[in-house]
């Protein structure tokens, strides 16, 4: 059997249906082969970064590794922006790249990169394909690596006449792995016992909930834990949807543009429970400010990830749903109402205090856009945002309560991650509606898939937040360079005339009492329909923490600041 | 209700000794790693990525049976925390079967130079009395080849301040 088959055989063995890529010189034998595949579904992108983010969007939706394919030279070198925003967010992903022939490899040949070197710092592990006979041991163990322990991306680099070569074809068996993956890791009963302790202990603890609940399933057991202990819930970016908006004990997101009394609470907590959550710099702010009467109880597959930020008390590096049915086990039922009503109490004074900031604006309002969709759609969406302003609002001002129904990119902060991110994540959830929502700036970055769209024929809704400014950047200019705005205006095209360009519905609304006739109309057409909404052009993402600042001092909305 | 103070947090940290931050060690790491292509580099990358301040690294064949493993030992300096973090980092990498960081286990650490010094047929006795116990490696008529070694054994305690248990 060819390189190129085998590879074909053993991506099906790992249980792969879809992939996304764009061939070239390299990778030729491997799409010669993939027609004799049918079971494998390959999309055709318009640029491999979007092969990349789409792989990745399909993962984070599913659980399941995603894959994507290059050629060499400049098709592998596209993905890295790709790759670097998965490896940042722990999202199991296998990219797979042509090379050069084995005997030109580091002799300048045409489009030849020396890939695994440039992909090293942004990937888990990468593999260069030596010979015909490793393959199908080489994809079984990228695929383990992808998806063990912290998942994140691995890359494979094949060299076209391996891919050519023949070799006998022994599947490896399933499941045989020789790499320590820690995910059946059973945190030490010492330690579950000890963590126990300083929870019954605390008056005013906090439990915060990051991207590792969401990739290990855990919502049922983040929820028990919760409700047993009385505990209240904070959610990071990328923990939003881990925990349901809804619920008592909700607070609502940290940090740089996380509102003011849950910010406060973390100022004034005594114990923070963070489970499956790095620490990030948009979270904590300037560390030493950053809960500095906590305790903290960490909870993390990843050992490195332990005291990196904060020196945990108490760490446990185990899988999180292993950890919080472990601790859910041991510790007792306890009423936190008093510490609740404190934090809901300061929730309501900020709220108050918003309320009473007069807006007179025509323009659709980025929160009401948000609550329009979460409307037409019963909050059933899965809703992926790209970087800005608008994912901040996103963030914010969404009410989410399906598990996994936000998907945006976090660590890294790709602009153009949304509308590739979102094919992705609808072909791996069909029936579920899948929302885009991107700023003017981040979806021109990746516009150009709006004809892979087209050819797969995906109905995808996208809700474009345009305010004429790369606004996110337009605001620190205005916080902090005396509103010098350098190259943040930007134009773009009528994009009626581009959704009817690609032969997909296009809609432009410039008025707030518009919002939400166009948002149910989007959803009752069929095929991708693309919502421009006009927003207030300096509208701003309130409050903010100015960076290296403690995250309880906030830049609040004043009412002289929008008049 | 006891007021928790984060003076009584930092005391209570698991995993760590109370050796304070910021205070550096001179500390030899012995990483192992399966000789893949890239498998060197990743370690090495790691190292760079932290901007380690290294004093030596070393690759050779681990000296175990097995002959596809190779070992890399480092010498750098770095607060106790840092190479903790770092250990960690390392093992990470896939290929990385084993991290050792020498100062918390009684090692034999040594030196080894060479030195070609210059010398006449007249000299070289003296240059070699003068130079007791070194080992000669090379006489020529107008160089003498000299190895100089030093072995130590390294107690745990030499490198990092007594504890307080």
């Amino acid at each position: 059997m060819a390189g190129s088959a085998i590879l074909c055989e053993s991506l099906l063995r790992e249980g792969v249906t879809v992939m996304y890529g764009y061939p070239g010189g390299a990778i030729m034998p491997f799409y010669d082969a993939l027609t004799s595949y049918p079971a494998l579904h390959h999309i055709l992108v318009r640029h491999e970064q979007a092969a990349a983010h789409a792989a990745d969007g399909y993962a984070r939706a599913t659980g399941k590794v995603g894959v994507c394919v290059a050629t060499s030279g400049p098709g592998a070198t596209n993905l890295v922006t790709g790759l670097a925003t998965a490896f940042m967010d722990s999202v199991p992903m296998v990219a797979i790249t042509g090379q050069v022939a084995r005997p030109f490899i580091g002799r300048d040949a045409f489009q030849e990169t020396d890939v695994i070197g440039v992909t090293q710092p942004i990937t888990k592990h990468n593999f260069l394909i030596r010979s015909t006979d490793e393959i199908a041991d080489v994809v079984h163990e990228a695929f383990q690596v992808a998806r063990s322990g912290r998942p994140g991306p691995v890359l494979i680099d094949i060299p076209k006449d391996v891919q050519l070569a023949k070799a006998f074809y022994c599947p490896p068996a399933i499941g045989e792995s020789h790499q320590q993956t820690g995910d059946d890791a059973v945190p030490s009963p010492y330690l579950v016992a000890r963590a126990a302790q300083l929870i019954a202990q605390a008056r005013r603890p906090l439990i915060m909930t990051g991207h590792g609940v969401i990739l290990s399933n855990a919502y049922e057991e983040l929820r028990a834990f919760a409700e047993k202990t009385s505990i209240p819930v904070i959610a990071t970016l990328l923990g939003l949807s881990a925990f349901p908006d809804t619920h008592p004990l909700h607070l609502g997101m940290p940090g740089m543009h996380g509102p003011a009394h849950v910010n406060r609470a973390i100022g004034d907590a005594d114990l923070i429970i963070g489970v499956g959550l790095r620490f990030d710099d948009r979270v904590t702010g300037k560390v030493s400010e950053f809960a500095p009467h906590a305790r903290l109880i960490h909870i993390d597959i990843d050992p490195s990830e332990m005291h990196k930020v904060k020196v945990a008390t108490v760490p446990i590096v185990s899988d999180a749903k292993i950890a919080l049915t472990a601790l859910t086990e041991v510790v007792q039922p306890a009423d936190h109402s008093v510490w609740l009503n404190e934090i809901r109490g300061w929730q309501q004074e900020n709220e108050r205090r918003q309320g009473s900031i007069k807006r007179e604006q025509e323009r659709p309002d980025p929160a009401s856009i948000l609550s329009a969709i979460r409307a037409a759609t019963d909050g059933e969406a899965i809703i992926v945002s790209d970087v800005g302003q608008h994912q901040m609002w996103t963030a914010r001002f969404y009410q989410w309560t399906r598990p996994n129904s936000h998907l945006t990119s976090g660590g890294l902060g790709t602009m153009g991650f949304a509308l590739p991110a979102a094919i992705g994540a609808s072909m791996g959830m069909p029936g579920a509606p899948v929302w885009v929502v991107a700023g003017d700036g981040g979806f021109q970055m990746n516009v150009q898939e709006l004809a892979t769209l087209q050819q797969e024929g995906l109905a995808l809704k996208v809700a474009i937040m345009n305010n004429g400014y790369l606004g996110m950047v337009r605001q620190w200019q205005q916080f902090f360079h005396q509103r010098n705005y350098s190259e943040t205006p930007i134009t773009g095209p009528d994009y009626v005339k581009l959704a009817a360009a690609y032969g997909l519905t296009g809609m432009c609304i410039t008025r707030g009492d518009e919002v939400e006739a166009a948002v149910k109309r989007a959803m009752e057409t069929e095929g991708t329909v693309i919502i421009d909404f006009v927003i207030e052009s300096e509208a701003n993402v309130y409050p903010m923490v100015a960076p290296g600042s403690g995250i309880t001092s906030m830049i609040e909305e004043t009412a002289e600041e929008d008049a | 209700m006891t007021e928790i103070t984060n003076q009584q947090a930092a005391i209570d940290r698991t995993g760590h000794s109370d050796a304070p931050q910021g205070a550096e060690h001179i500390h030899a790491l012995i990483i192992l790693v399966e000789e893949r292509p890239g498998a060197v580099d990743r370690v090495v990358g790691v190292l760079r990525r932290r901007r380690a301040n290294m004093q030596a690294l070393t690759l050779g064949q681990s000296g175990l049976s097995d002959s596809s493993v190779a070992s890399i030992s480092v010498l750098m300096s770095d607060s106790e925390v840092g190479i903790d973090h770092l250990v960690e980092q390392l093992r990470k990498i896939v290929d990385v079967q084993h991290v050792v960081d020498l100062p918390y286990q009684p090692s034999v650490g040594g030196e080894l130079a060479m030195n070609k010094v210059i010398s006449t047929v007249e000299n070289a006795n003296e240059i070699i009395d003068m130079l007791f116990g070194t080992r000669v490696l090379e006489i020529t008529p107008e160089t003498i080849t000299l190895a100089f070694s030093t072995l130590k054994r390294v107690e745990h305690s030499q490198l990092l301040p007594p504890s307080s248990e």
